[in-house]
């Protein structure tokens, strides 16, 4: 199953998931209240969001991209659904359609930004970002708006420990595993991603792929604020600052590379779910909140070091 | 012929016109908009308010002149607002101490900076931003989440004081722009700093110790957060958490907008002072117009996108 050039990627994420198993471990041995099955539970919901954006960063990372504009897609996905999805289905789905419209629209504009206008994406991503953030405070100043009740106890629904959301996130994971792996679009991804020039003198198709690698992170930032909201029942035009970092920090932690070309969305997921865990494990054992940046910053910093040394090996 | 010792004129680092017509332009839409209302005295307090992001933005721009991006610019400012004031604690004989300490933490983050990304050949991005969570954290950490202290109205005339007409944050600024800005196009130093960033291979090959000059500009710009946030402790009066955290996309936006380019190598300092000044014209007037906050971003967002659209045109057509 896993050959040649899936092997080597996912490969790539094998150093995050025995970190991630580690922690778990650890934890699990030393805290008596985090092996309990409601922690699990509530650290499973609250990995939920952070792995979607993980897919939308890492969809970019691939190409050699990144997209700051994830943090502003949340929020403003959540203003719509908070804004018209209380009183009426009609309004649900309007305002779903209109959340992920806006961030395939976003994602357009930063596609086209970065290939017809030659902006790096890091600056053409940073402007979308402000932009939005600035529509959503004039939407909605501060938190308010009410989410759909049958909805987001729809999302909240258990099956196991898994809730509804957690399994949607999972079923994404698999589609896009097996985009990147298993079809032309995602090996024309990594080819753009290893080097635009290369591969377009190979024919791949290398603007049309950039454009829309971009609408499909936007669409899936969109999508992680859809499901924020059901979280946090309202809209808030700050609630997705954190993300955009934070999704590059997980990206980058399950091995997918900034420069383009290397990693997996199962690495994402790992990426993902340690970020989100560190919060976790330093409330079980009870130390102050405030170690959790310092934490965070350490494991990144770490897990640089070790692919920075792996890639040196193999050169 | 030209004597071989001078420096030839570095074609990228022309000096930005452009940039220099926008701010004319927002300075006219701001009168428009003022209804003309506006004096000589409410422009220089806008400078007031704009030098500690500018001071911030010439580090800034250093660093990415070396290819480099430097997130944890808003982490330093603030962590410099929570620790001079602390040590302040209102008493005019701790300002130097407080100094001292504030600048040195700064220090330590841009060797630390620089060292990792020049020797391990590291993402700036990563770097840069790990670093920022953990200045985060250890400021959480010293301050316990409570901001303490007081700072003294001797060491706010940094950013309060007025020389006459002129206030004195503007002329620290400036002073600090000019000495870099002299120091960027007409000393050596500057040159291998150009050199470096455009292409650090050729640079060493030519020479030039290329990891001493990225470590060398990472220091700079922590230096230049430091001060910028010395200045801003001055301007808010008090210790404040985070209040530092928006000043990196600021700087970044700053640098852009004046035609530094991410590439490295290309952009001047000459660009990023009118960029600072004509963010903050922007800001203030949304701020007249009753939309502060969402004003600043949407324009923000605007500005960055089309400046840089047309610096990578005027690029393209060179070539």
């Amino acid at each position: 199953m896993l050959t040649g050039s899936v092997r080597r990627q996912v490969r790539q994420a094998v150093p995050a998931w025995i970190i991630l198993v580690a922690i778990i471990l650890l934890s699990s041995l030393f805290s008596s209240s985090f092996r309990t099955i409601g922690n699990i539970r509530n650290f499973v919901t609250q990995s939920v969001v952070l792995a979607l954006v993980a897919i939308a960063q890492a969809n970019v990372l691939f190409i050699g991209g990144i997209d700051m504009s994830v943090s502003s897609v949340i929020s403003i996905s959540t203003i719509f659904v908070a804004l018209f999805s209380y009183d009426s289905t009609l309004g649900l789905v309007g305002s779903i359609a209109l959340a992920l419209a806006v961030g395939a629209l976003t994602g357009l504009v930063n596609g086209i930004g970065v290939v017809r206008f030659r902006i790096p994406a890091m600056i053409i991503t940073i402007s979308t970002q402000a932009f939005l953030k600035g529509v959503a405070l004039i939407l909605m100043p501060s938190s308010g708006g009410r989410v759909n009740i049958a909805f987001s106890s729809f999302m909240r629904n258990r099956v196991g420990i898994f809730t509804y959301a957690a399994i949607i996130t999972f079923i994404l994971y698999v589609i896009f595993y097996v985009m990147y792996h298993y079809t032309t679009f995602g090996r024309r991804m990594y080819a753009v991603g290893n080097s635009p020039l290369y591969a377009a003198q190979s024919g791949v198709p290398v603007e049309r792929t950039t454009v829309i690698t971009y609408v499909v992170s936007g669409l899936v930032a969109a999508f992680a604020g859809i499901v924020l909201s059901t979280r946090i029942s309202t809209g808030n035009p700050l609630v997705g600052d954190s993300y955009a970092m934070d999704s590059v920090a997980a990206a980058v932690v399950g091995g997918v590379s900034m420069n383009g070309g290397v990693g997996s969305v199962v690495g994402a997921l790992a990426g993902a779910v340690i970020m989100t865990l560190i919060n976790n494990v330093i409330n079980q054992f009870g130390i102050s909140p405030y170690y959790q940046y310092i934490t965070k910053g350490l494991v990144l910093v770490l897990s640089l070091l070790i692919f920075q040394l792996r890639r040196r090996r193999s050169v | 012929m030209k004597s071989p010792l001078k420096l030839k004129r570095n074609p990228y680092s022309k000096f930005p016109l452009g940039v220099y017509l926008l701010l004319v332009a927002v300075i006219v839409v701001f009168f428009v908009a003022t209804q003309g209302r506006i004096s000589p005295s409410h422009l220089m307090n806008i400078v007031r308010q704009a030098a500690p992001t500018g001071i911030a933005a010439i580090g800034q721009t250093i660093a990415l002149l070396v290819a480099g991006l430097d997130l944890s610019v808003g982490a330093t400012m603030s962590m410099v607002n929570l620790v001079s004031a602390s040590i302040m604690m209102g008493n005019p004989g701790n300002i130097l101490p407080a100094v001292l300490v504030s600048l040195s933490l700064c220090a330590v983050i841009g060797l630390v900076n620089g060292y990792i990304i020049a020797h391990f050949k590291m993402q700036p991005f990563l770097v840069t931003m790990a670093m920022s969570m953990i200045i985060e954290g250890g400021y959480f950490i010293y301050t316990k989440g409570i901001a303490r202290g007081d700072v003294p109205s001797s060491f706010r005339v940094i950013s309060d004081g007025w020389i006459g007409f002129i206030p004195v944050a503007g002329i620290i600024w400036v002073a600090i722009w000019a000495a870099l800005s002299f120091t960027l196009r007409k000393t050596v130093y500057g040159r291998k700093l150009y050199l470096t960033g455009a292409n650090p291979t050729a640079a060493r090959i030519s020479g030039i110790r290329s990891e001493g000059m990225i470590v060398s500009a990472y220091l700079i710009c922590s230096l230049l957060a430091g001060v910028g946030g010395l200045m801003l402790t001055a301007y808010i009066g008090t210790a404040s958490t985070g209040v530092g955290n928006d000043y990196t996309l600021d700087t970044i936006a700053s640098s852009v907008i004046g035609g530094t380019a991410f590439s490295g190598g290309i952009g001047t300092l000459e660009g990023t002072f009118p960029g600072v000044l004509i963010m903050t014209m922007l800001q203030s007037l949304m701020t007249i117009l009753g939309i502060s906050t969402a004003g600043k971003f949407l324009t923000q967002g605007i500005v960055i996108a089309v400046m840089v659209a047309i610096n990578q045109m005027r690029q393209g057509n060179r070539n």
